[in-house]
């Protein structure tokens, strides 16, 4: 009966530890954005540094929650969709800690008229990705309304795409007075920008799989 | 000392049929938890074990007094016949790759040995038996599909998280398991030690204030084979039946099991069947029926209830000829057997 004694309430919980670690690293990426947008140098260096240690932290409980998956075999019927939907979403600590990173070391400078569409793009990948959180946490006990979850997180995707499209038209706008490099560069970290939202689709797409063998 | 010898010679029939019993039949109760590693074998094995010899001592009397009543068996020669041809059918047939039963084999084999007797069947047993055959998937699947709905609304009306939910289906398994084999045990150690009965070896023994039966005690050796078959060589059978044949859920094998399991309790439960009677309801026959069927009557109801169209209809046909063909085979065996056990050997295998 040892194996009924703590295991199971010790997975749950590094799954809830790792799902607060992603929450929060979405938090710091949109707040990281922000803060770079205003040119708030200080309080950017700030989020880059939490980002890295939320991805860390994120780490150390996906490690936990395969230990404990395996070693004990705990929900084997169940254990490679969740192992596998875990693993997927550790990309969102690692894309947004790449962002605020590049953003440090390229420090590209975007233009007073681009920072909302910025902005924009940057606060709808992380409402796709927060809501994708909510997705599989959902997944984990209510699952039968899973699929509200996931038409939100495809909603939040298309309207990121949509302002990346926006913001590209007006990057490379003939009046707009960046080089083509810079145009270049701009563009790519917009499309960084909206990433997460897609990396959120991806993941919701897989989810929506999962929950039926969680069907009886 | 050669009393004994022979004694024990005659018995090994018997326990050749619990020892496969509890090889191949173990397998339908724990075979998915094992497969699908929800459960260790050696907790599965243990656990089946001992169920399976209290639900022998305790509650295999009804099922083998419904068998006595087929054909009183009073020679201990006669009961090695029978109880060889059942066996030997059951193996015979498992090699064939048909659908076989202990409980339809040891039926044919009983009344091969009343025909080689001369000895009226009663034919209002036969009807009992065969009815129940006929209506244990079928209850299996009646079972399965209400049990389905239950389990499934609990699941959705509850917020209960994953890993919770395998802790719990874990120990509902254990549970069902537990039941299933105390289930089979009181059902079909008729099967076993049914025939040996009349010609028991065993004196009654006085513990304290209890009286350990003869019939108790034959029982009781009856599930040590069983358990040994579930130790020796069941291992592999669950291995195959939860990785290969019935690809089920943990969930919905736990359903599986609690619903075959309780066609068994049905039909071999003396307190159920007075308990119905004394509320003035018809009471289940206590039969030895067929527990591989009563699992796919069950996996039938499970995929019926999950809205399943298309009836699996060479499984029901492979049932169907099951009912005619193992007892009709072991009818022809018993026949041949008693002859040889009588005039090459000459044994007595009716006593006047």
């Amino acid at each position: 009966m040892k194996l009924f004694k703590d295991r199971n309430n010790q997975l749950e919980l590094e799954i809830e530890l790792y799902l607060n670690s992603l929450q929060k690293g979405a938090n710091t990426f949109l707040e990281g954005v922000k803060a770079y947008l205003r040119n708030e140098t200080e309080h950017f260096a700030e989020h880059t540094k939490m980002i890295k240690e939320q991805e860390r932290e994120a780490d150390e409980h996906l490690v936990n929650i395969k230990y404990v998956l395996f070693r004990y075999n705990l929900i084997p019927d169940l254990s490679t969709d969740i192992l596998e939907l875990m693993d997927s979403m550790d990309d969102i600590n690692d894309i947004s800690k790449e962002i605020l990173l590049d953003l440090q070391v390229i420090n590209p400078k975007i233009d007073a008229s681009l920072t909302d569409d910025f902005g924009h793009i940057a606060k709808k990948s992380k409402r796709a990705v927060e809501t994708l959180i909510k997705a599989v946490r959902i997944y984990f006990t209510e699952f039968k309304t899973i699929e509200d979850y996931i038409t939100k997180v495809n909603l939040f995707e298309s309207e990121a795409d949509l302002l990346l499209h926006e913001l590209k038209v007006k990057i490379f706008d003939d009046k707009s007075d960046y080089s083509l490099s810079e145009k270049m560069l701009l563009s790519n970290f917009a499309a960084d920008f909206a990433k997460l939202s897609d990396l959120a689709e991806t993941i919701a797409s897989k989810l929506s799989v999962f929950r039926f063998k969680r069907s009886i | 000392m050669e009393m004994l010898l022979i004694t024990g010679l005659f018995l090994s029939a018997g326990l050749f049929m619990g020892w496969s019993l509890g090889a191949n039949d173990a397998a339908n109760i724990f075979g998915t938890a094992v497969g699908t590693k929800m459960i260790r074998f050696t907790t599965a094995a243990i656990i089946c074990s001992v169920f399976v010899i209290l639900g022998a001592v305790v509650g295999g009397g009804g099922t083998s007094h419904t068998l006595g009543e087929l054909g009183g068996i009073n020679a201990i020669a006669g009961a090695f016949a029978v109880s060889t041809s059942a066996a030997y059918t059951v193996f015979f047939m498992s090699k064939k790759g048909l659908p076989v039963s202990t409980s339809q084999a040891i039926v044919g084999a009983i009344i091969g040995w009343n025909i080689f007797g001369g000895i009226q069947t009663d034919s209002d047993v036969v009807v009992k038996i065969v009815k129940t055959w006929i209506f244990t998937p079928i209850l299996a699947a009646i079972f399965a599909i209400v049990i389905y709905f239950i389990v499934k609304y609990m699941i959705e009306h509850t917020s209960i998280h994953v890993v919770k939910m395998d802790k719990y289906t874990r120990i509902g398994l254990l549970i069902a398991g537990a039941f299933g084999s105390y289930s089979l045990g009181s059902n079909n150690i008729a099967n076993v030690m049914g025939v040996f009965i009349q010609v028991s070896p065993f004196n009654d023994l006085m513990i304290g204030n209890m009286t350990f039966t003869g019939v108790q005690q034959l029982f009781l050796l009856g599930g040590i084979s069983i358990a040994l078959g579930v130790f020796t060589f069941s291992k592999k059978v669950m291995k195959t039946v939860g990785n290969n044949i019935f690809k089920l859920s943990p969930i919905s094998a736990f359903i599986v099991v609690l619903s075959s399991s309780l066609v068994l309790f049905v039909f071999s439960s003396q307190g159920l069947n007075t308990f119905l009677t004394s509320i003035n309801l018809p009471p289940f026959p206590l039969v030895p029926v067929s527990q591989s069927q009563a699992v796919v009557g069950a996996i039938m109801g499970v995929g019926l209830a999950k809205g399943g169209r298309n009836i699996n209809l060479s499984k029901i046909g492979e049932i169907g000829a099951g009912w005619v063909l193992t007892p009709l085979i072991s009818f022809v065996i018993s026949f041949v057997v008693l002859n040889i056990v009588q005039n090459v050997f000459l044994q007595t295998v009716i006593a006047s």
